[in-house]
């Protein structure tokens, strides 16, 4: 029961705000005061103190709607949601549903502990009362929302067969909220999704994608197989893939921007599960309509897209061959100078599954123009696009050959990469020691190669940084930094440095002169 | 007696001021001070009236005798009598001295006023040595002066008592040495 | 708006009989108000402690340090542009009465009301009150009781533009009421911010502290030649720093004045009514202070200095002549030629020349053929300021001891702490303290041409380069005058310098808008930076600086320390400089 002053502090409460001179003045007295109403507040709800219905409209029928909902208790609406009167229900029903959908964090365990769960799956089989189904429906959908138990909790309910079954309801608000919540629960994780695919949920979910369905249903459905697609351990069957590609082929096409990233999400989520769904994606023709989508204005469209083409390349090379083959390599450089660090990072991360394939998908890459500015973001991307940088010189060390290893020295790779030996992260290390080591194997053919090599290792302080990761306590680390310091730089100190080296201190020859290439194109100015 | 101790003496010469503020009537031992109305003039003894002046509570009235013109014509008639007149207050040196000190901006003329408090407080040294040093020489036995100010006649009486006591001593002495 | 409205009632008849602790600034407004206040404190017996502040973490330790003196506080241009509150976190008893010429004043100490009182100049307060933003557009009363929700919704929406696959796995559908009032809170949120974006977007000066507490003395009765004095340096010293710009200052100049007129004209009438109706000037005493208004020679030091030494340091007048260039110094000569002054003249004091060579100097500069020739007007060649005299001693004009104080402050010769500087800078304002302030003017002196070679070794070496939007100017590490010249109000002076001279000597058409940063290493791991902007006649007194270091610094996560009330000067760890100044470029296009 509310006495009276406790109706003259929610009066206060409510009507701070509306004289500032006092409400500064509040502010200030000081936050002690503001705790306190705070838990009172609190205290006044766990107590469960409930209100008759004329008592709340006496008070607050000047107030708003959220409020009265809100002095509802638990108790009140659970045994009036089970009301013959279809009134009472149906209200009782709603404010469930309101009280569900009016916060960022809803009580939903209040809900499931109360035991309103079947109450509201009792209502889904009201097929007389489409507006208790929609609203039950709703509050569902909210409480799937929550953590995995929670979601759980709506699916041992039973409510997954009703919904599947209000997918058939004649009225779309039912129809629509049914899906939602079968989004939800779809998206917990793949024992969901397979039990809900199992239970027959793809075929009428499809039938939905028709010309005359209103946007903000298509975007629900849309939704819905982006989580169909979700996860790939284990990955959906390959059954249900198959059957969603060609709306996924439909809907790529779609003008909606909300549903374009939807989709390519669901794409680049597919191509994450495997070269065989991979495989699928290719042979049902998405490639050339993901490539342009690089291009594309919305920045969210270009992070799907990105990360879909990208996992296509961490493919086969066949596969990786039907991205270049599409011209995505023209997209690179505007995406390697994008403001956002993100795509700077994603692109590098692409370019070295490129860089990790054949000689020939190596010489595209530094055909198109590419290599500079990922020496550039190797000495000042961010973190992660440092990382992903080093990765992708380090795969051209492996896959390149002494030419295209050449140009990439040529363009200055060596600096940046030895201060990024200052980097404290283990992996970039390795990766970083590797990719100089293989850099100086390649040289080991030609003495003028190496001591060039080696002269600028040594100028850029990179030498000092290596013989310091001897002492590093990763075993990796310093083997490679040992190895490193072994093999190129330690007998020089024995033995007396080749009296020619001065003349040919800045010009080297990398490269082996074979008939057919001139000279010129394999001498190179340091 | 220190020249400090008369100057303190000096201060409970009662002063006119114009207050700045609203204050009832309090009572010391030496007398009723006050009500202050603001402007309305009223006398306190001079060391309220610094301290007032100080906090920048009042504006002083400088006494009439403290202008250039009277001062003048005292400094005049005490520089034409042979024997010492009458000033016009019996602190007029420290008097002027503490308002000149505190409170510059209310004394029309203060700089000429200073000098001319100076000369006639040297010219009635002046007069005081040259009197006293005939008084000795003639070694009679009492004087009779009118118009000497306290800070005049503190200031020889070390010397004076001094003085007389050493030719006293030394008058003593004499006719043994010379036996 | 809790400006006070009555300082007299509202401020000095509340601390009557309480204890108080004075945080002063270390700048000569801060110093001239502090001592107007003092004589404000004596008077009416009210016990205080002082303290001199000069950076942030001076005022919160000495906050802690002293906080159970007293629960009366007063801050002298210090600390209105933070939020005390929080940062100090006084107890409810204690309250904050603040005069601070900084701008903008941080929002929280204005809409306090409570704990915190800004003392404004009160013809002034329509105008401060407008310029801060309206309470209920920046403070929501629903949100103060649910910060929870806050923090929640905006990790949300962060999620939402990082990832927005993982986070919408599950989706709640809300209620269209609710969805309309954080649409609606939204809307509010972000007109919010962009009204405080304006609001905390330049950083700039308002009235002078001296001239606020002038004016309360005067409106209680206690103001005399002396606190008159003190606020008109105090105003100066706002001109000198380009706190404000000349024509504010020649308003405030105008204002002054009137003061000055009826502080040094006796009233006719004595209250006895005897003579005096006709008072002369010399009427006061030689030991009272007089003060005079004059337009005097934009001439640094004049009355301290030679004509030639004080051109050569007067910032408008070196930059007239391109005093760095063989040609300057000849254009120089030749000017003094046609004013007819013999070069031996003019290196003379100027104290001690011919005395007709001196009248006729200050005819002859605003001579027609000359304006004409040289290219300026009478404001550059004058300018407006006060002349003050007593004792038997040189004449001073308020720039003398603007710079003579501010000197003090500014030196680093000698091992003294913040209480030595303090209080020879005091000494020096006070008339009596001769010494004081001849050593001061010999260390000003001393102070412009350190700034003067300075500014010759930047042109020497073209070392005033443009990157990106602004200009830079880097000094060698190592130099035994970095501590000089890293000092707060020099550091400036010197940019302002370098800025003023590249103009004059350089063609180009972009860098006239541009505004300078000098980079002053500090010692191995630090280094200063202090930005002014852009250079021009009038109003050329907001500096962006604050708000674009504050967004490079957090785009780049450098090691940024605001040291200073000033946001325009910062510390900088020399690992970050280069990422920072990088990213400073790309924040101010």
């Amino acid at each position: 029961m509310l006495n009276m002053e406790e109706k003259g502090r929610l009066k206060e409460y409510k009507y701070m705000g509306k004289d500032p001179e006092e409400c500064r003045r509040r502010r200030q007295e000081s936050s002690i005061q503001l705790r306190k109403t705070k838990k009172e507040d609190t205290v006044l709800k766990k107590r469960n103190i409930s209100l008759q219905a004329d008592e709340i409209n006496q008070i607050i029928s000047d107030q708003d709607d959220e409020l009265k909902q809100r002095q509802f208790s638990m108790e009140e609406i659970f045994s009036n949601s089970q009301s013959t009167d279809p009134t009472i229900r149906f209200n009782a029903v709603q404010s469930a549903r309101k009280l569900l959908s009016s916060d960022k964090n809803p009580p939903i365990d209040q809900f499931i502990d109360a035991k309103m769960l079947p109450v509201l799956v009792d209502c889904l089989n009201q097929n007389d009362q489409p507006n208790l189904q929609f609203e039950a429906a709703w509050a569902l959908t909210n409480i799937a929302s929550g953590t995995s138990a929670q979601t759980q909790s709506v699916v041992m309910a039973g409510a997954v067969e009703h919904f599947l079954r209000l997918l058939q309801s004649p009225h779309q608000n039912v129809c629509e909220q049914a899906v939602w919540a079968l989004g939800n629960i779809i998206g917990d994780g793949p024992y969901c999704r397979d039990l809900v695919i199992k239970l027959g949920v793809v075929d009428p979910l499809l039938q939905f994608i028709n010309p005359n369905i209103p946007m903000p249903f298509l975007r629900n459905v849309t939704w819905v197989i982006v989580n169909l697609c979700r996860s790939k351990d284990p990955p959906p069957p390959q059954e249900t893939i198959r059957q969603l590609l060609p709306a996924l082929a439909f809907l790529i096409q779609n003008p909606d921007t909300n549903i374009l990233v939807d989709t390519v999400w669901a794409i680049s989520y597919l191509t994450d599960a495997g070269n065989n769904i991979i495989q699928m994606i290719i042979d049902a023709g998405f490639v050339p309509y993901l490539v342009p989508l690089l291009g594309h204005s919305e920045v969210k469209v270009v992070t799907a897209a990105l990360r879909a083409i990208g996992n296509i390349v961490t493919g086969t090379d066949q596969q990786t061959q039907e991205v270049i083959d599409k011209d995505a390599l023209k997209y690179f450089h505007a995406l390697l100078n994008h403001p956002k660090p993100k795509i700077n990072k994603e692109s590098v991360w692409f370019l070295s599954n490129i860089t990790a394939g054949t000689k020939a998908q190596v010489q595209a890459v530094i055909d198109a123009g590419l290599i500079p500015q990922v020496i550039h973001l190797l000495s000042r991307g961010d973190l992660a696009t440092k990382r992903e940088a080093a990765w992708c010189i380090n795969n051209l060390s492996l896959s390149g050959n002494k030419e295209q290893v050449a140009y990439v020295l040529q363009q200055g790779a060596i600096a940046p990469l030895c201060q990024a030996l200052s980097i404290e992260d283990p992996q970039v290390l390795v990766v970083v020691l590797d990719a100089l080591n293989n850099i100086l194997k390649l040289a080991v053919g030609d003495e003028n190669d190496l001591l060039s090599v080696t002269g600028q290792i040594e100028e850029c302080g990179g030498l000092d940084k290596i013989e310091e990761l001897q002492n590093h306590r990763n075993e990796e680390i310093y083997k490679l930094a040992f190895d490193i310091i072994d093999k190129y730089f330690t007998d020089e100190d024995d033995e007396d440095l080749p009296v020619n080296i001065s003349e040919n201190q800045n010009t080297y020859n990398f490269g082996i002169q074979t008939p057919g290439t001139s000279s010129e194109q394999s001498r190179f100015e340091f | 007696m220190d020249n400090e101790e008369v100057e303190f003496i000096a201060e409970n010469e009662l002063i006119t001021i114009i207050p700045n503020f609203q204050y009832k009537t309090f009572y010391l031992i030496g007398g009723d001070i006050g009500p202050f109305e603001p402007s309305v003039p009223t006398q306190v003894p001079l060391w309220l009236a610094v301290h007032f002046r100080q906090r920048q509570k009042c504006r002083i009235e400088c006494p009439s005798w403290i202008s250039v013109e009277k001062l003048e014509e005292i400094m005049n008639n005490e520089k034409s009598s042979e024997l010492f007149t009458q000033m016009p207050n019996a602190h007029y040196m420290e008097i002027t001295n503490v308002l000149l000190n505190c409170a510059p901006q209310d004394i029309p003329r203060a700089d000429e006023v200073k000098t001319l408090i100076k000369d006639i407080w040297d010219l009635r040294i002046a007069k005081l040595r040259s009197s006293m040093n005939e008084f000795i020489k003639s070694e009679s036995l009492h004087a009779k002066v009118n118009n000497l100010t306290l800070l005049e006649i503190n200031t020889v009486r070390n010397l004076l008592t001094k003085t007389l006591k050493e030719l006293h001593n030394l008058k003593q002495h004499v006719p043994v040495t010379d036996e | 708006m809790v400006f006070i409205k009555d300082a007299k009632k509202e401020f000095l008849d509340q601390i009557i009989n309480k204890r108080v602790l004075v945080f002063v600034h270390l700048d000569v407004d801060a110093l001239c108000s502090w001592k107007i206040l003092q004589h404000l404190l004596h008077c009416e017996h009210i016990l205080y402690s002082v303290i001199p502040i000069n950076s942030k973490q001076a005022l919160e330790d000495a906050y802690n340090q002293h906080k159970q003196v007293a629960n009366n506080i007063i801050l002298i241009n210090c600390g209105a542009t933070l939020d005390l509150v929080e940062i100090l976190q006084p107890p409810e008893e204690t309250i904050f009465y603040l005069i601070d010429s900084l701008r903008p004043l941080e929002v929280r100490n204005v809409y306090n009301g409570i704990q915190i009182k800004i003392i404004v100049l009160q013809n002034e307060l329509g105008i401060e009150q407008k310029l801060v933003p309206e309470y209920e557009d920046i403070f929501d009363e629903e949100e103060e009781n649910d910060e929870e929700n806050e923090e929640e919704e905006d990790g949300d929406e962060n999620l939402d533009e990082e990832e927005p696959e993982r986070n919408r796995s599950k989706r709640k559908r809300f209620d269209p009421e609710y969805l309309e009032k954080m649409h609606a809170k939204r809307e509010w949120e972000s007109k919010r911010s962009k009204i405080l974006f304006e609001y905390y977007k330049y950083t700039y000066h308002r009235c002078s502290s001296s001239l606020v507490l002038f004016d309360l003395a005067w409106k209680s009765a206690k103001d005399n030649n002396d606190l008159l004095w003190w606020s008109i340096i105090g105003l100066t010293e706002q001109l000198i720093n380009c706190k404000i710009d000349r024509d504010i200052y020649t308003r405030y100049v105008v204002e002054l004045n009137s003061h000055v007129l009826r502080h040094n004209h006796r009233p006719a009438v004595n209250a006895l009514g005897t003579s005096n109706t006709n008072p002369a000037p010399d009427d006061v005493s030689i030991n009272c202070l007089k003060i005079s208004h004059l337009d005097d020679l934009n001439m640094v030091l004049l009355r301290h200095w030679s004509i030639l030494e004080s051109i050569y340091h007067s910032i408008d007048l070196a930059c007239l002549f391109k005093m760095w260039t063989n040609k300057g110094k000849k254009k120089l000569n030749e000017f003094l030629a046609d004013l007819g002054l013999p070069l031996n003249e003019c290196k003379q004091k100027f104290a001690y020349m011919d005395s007709s060579f001196k009248n006729d100097f200050k005819m002859l500069v605003a001579s027609e053929n000359i304006k004409e020739k040289y290219r300026y007007d009478e404001n550059f060649i004058y300018l407006s300021t006060f002349i003050a005299s007593f004792g038997y001693t040189n004449k001073l004009t308020a720039f003398d001891m603007a710079y003579a104080v501010e000197a003090l402050m500014e030196n680093v010769d000698g091992e003294k702490n913040l209480s030595d500087k303090f209080i020879e800078a005091l000494n020096c304002l006070n008339r009596e303290n001769l010494k004081a302030l001849e050593c001061g003017i010999e260390t000003a002196k001393n102070h412009l041409k350190k700034i003067y070679q300075q500014i010759q070794n930047f042109i020497d070496m073209n070392q005033i380069v443009a990157s990106g939007p602004f200009l830079q100017v880097f000094l060698e590490e190592g130099s035994n005058e970095n501590p000089f010249f890293s000092q707060i109000f020099t550091s400036k002076k010197l940019a302002r310098f370098a800025l003023q001279s590249y103009l004059a000597l350089t063609k180009g058409k972009k860098v006239r808008n541009m505004p300078l940063i000098v980079c002053i290493p500090l010692n191995e791991s630090n280094t200063l930076i202090a930005g002014v902007p852009p250079y021009r006649a009038t109003n050329n007194t907001e500096n962006c600086f604050g708000l674009a270091f504050d967004e490079a610094a957090e785009k780049t996560k450098s090691r940024v320390n605001f040291s200073y009330f000033d946001t325009s000067i910062i510390e900088i760890n020399n690992e970050d400089k280069s990422k920072f100044l990088d990213a400073l470029v790309a924040v101010m296009q």
